[in-house]
């Protein structure tokens, strides 16, 4: 997201660091996202507010429409058929793979002053836009129960290929195809010294400018939680304050690309040496990419029609329930309080609030860095990339002041 | 929050356009869009700089309803 789009109704995040010394020796994270939009759907009857929920929150409609359908099945003691899970879970690693597609092509060249790759991003966008179409007849896919799948294998299956070609030839640079995948150390920087896409020479600025270990902090992955113990929290009196500002047990911790592939053995190298800076991080959504052709892959292999399963009634009692996704940028939570068929509860827990938490991986990877001295990073361009790579779902602007 | 607001196109140029939506003007980029744009159309932005999707007026309309309480009320609506 760009460097300095705070404005609009979206609202946006504001990032101001204060540099002494030649260190970074305050930072300050303030929002003006509108967290509490989904408070629109309450009121509203469980169907409509499942039609509202994509419109309201475009950027990653896939996700939140199938956070919102796991939410209230669950409140409903709904459940979808596999079938209909499976082309849910292809249409969210869709989204993700477009997502993490934007950042690698457009946004990481931009940060480092390289031309982004549009046509390449616009041909892949153009193959995901056909998807949903070769699933659900329907457009309105995102129904209660599921609607009705028919899903055309063939052509999914031909989409497929034209996907990961596109994807490799665009990032990963097809002159190098016996370094992928890149699961260990060697293959990766033998990539890294040979690839010429936005992605490699993102990465090779990053280490020729010193920002590889830049950003290295203490904050750990967002662990496997426990559901009720997080659906509780959600629920509870100050129920908005945490979603505004979440921890488990007081602590924060960060979710991602990098959280989901902490053990990942190149990313796990490279923690080693960088632990979770720039480089490692880049690394991860690099990685990632690879991870959602393998994940579109593994779900079409689940696909078959299915009638779907219209809900009957929604005049069910008064129950609640909880649904999450891994999104593109992190894990996103919904929790929604049924009466009666309509909604009287609706909470949302999005990525963004664990990593631009006050306290979180980038509050605590910016604290204490070093960034004036001779060789040392320039800030503005440090902080940009560290902040990209986290990717909030809304622009941020970023003020240095000198003490 | 991952929110996209449309916009309403009030000048086309090379590979551009200048949009509108409550009152704020944005000029964004075409280049990620599949769809011919005109004057009038409306558009999904990414990151306020690109158009990624072009919308019917209706559904446009139905967003704008959506989101329409929700301006004007950010001191309610916002974390600090």
């Amino acid at each position: 997201m760009a460097d300095g789009a705070t404005g609009g109704v979206e609202g946006g995040l504001s990032i101001r660091v204060t540099v002494q010394d030649g260190r970074i020796v305050a930072v300050e994270l303030s929002s003006t996202r509108p967290v509490k939009l989904c408070t629109r759907l309450v009121g509203c009857e469980v169907g409509a507010a499942m039609a509202l929920l994509p419109r309201l929150f475009g950027v990653c409609r896939v996700a939140q429409a199938v956070a919102g359908l796991a939410a209230v099945e669950t409140a409903l003691g709904m459940v979808p058929a596999p079938p209909q899970l499976a082309a849910r879970r292809f249409l969210v690693a869709a989204e993700s793979l477009e997502q993490t597609a934007w950042r690698l092509l457009l946004d990481w060249p931009r940060c480092v002053g390289a031309s982004p790759a549009l046509e390449p991003l616009k041909r892949v966008r153009q193959l995901l836009s056909i998807l949903p179409l070769k699933l659900f007849p329907d457009r309105a896919w995102h129904r209660i129960g599921g609607a009705r799948l028919a899903p055309a294998r063939m052509d999914l299956a031909t989409m497929l290929d034209q996907l990961q070609l596109a994807i490799h030839q665009a990032v990963c640079d097809d002159a190098t195809r016996n370094d992928w995948p890149l699961t260990d150390r060697r293959n990766f920087e033998r990539w890294l010294r040979r690839a010429s896409t936005p992605a490699a020479l993102t990465l090779r600025c990053l280490c020729e400018q010193g920002l590889a270990d830049f950003g290295r902090g203490t904050v750990e992955a967002l662990p496997a939680f426990d559901l009720a113990v997080l659906e509780r929290r959600m629920a509870a009196a100050d129920g908005d304050a945490f979603c505004a500002r979440p921890d488990l047990d007081g602590a924060v911790h960060e979710t991602g690309a990098l959280a989901r592939l902490w053990v990942h053995p190149l990313i796990a190298d490279l923690r080693a040496d960088h632990g979770n800076g720039l480089l490692t991080r880049w690394a991860a959504r690099w990685v990632e990419l690879d991870g959602l052709l393998t994940e579109l892959r593994r779900q079409w292999v689940r696909l078959e029609e299915h009638p779907g399963s219209p809900m009957e009634q929604t005049d069910a009692g008064v129950s609640a329930g909880f649904g999450f996704v891994e999104s593109a940028r992190g894990r996103l939570c919904h929790r929604v309080a049924v009466a009666v068929g309509k909604v009287t509860d609706y909470k949302i827990l999005a990525p963004t609030e664990w990593n631009f938490h006050p306290e979180g991986p980038l509050a605590r990877g910016l604290a204490g860095a070093r960034v004036a001295e001779a060789g040392a990073p320039p800030v503005r361009r440090a902080v940009t990339l560290l902040a990209t790579v986290l990717d909030p779902c809304v622009g941020f602007e970023l003020v240095v002041e000198e003490s | 929050m991952c929110v996209a607001v449309p916009a309403q196109v009030v000048e086309v140029r090379d590979a551009s356009a200048v949009v509108e939506r409550y009152g704020e003007r944005l000029e964004v980029s075409l280049l990620l869009l599949q769809d011919e744009v005109a004057v009038g159309d409306f558009l999904i932005l990414q990151a306020r700089a690109y158009a990624v999707e072009k919308i019917a007026p209706e559904e446009a309309a139905e967003i704008y309803r959506l989101f329409d309480e929700f301006v004007g009320a950010t001191d309610d609506n916002a974390t600090a």
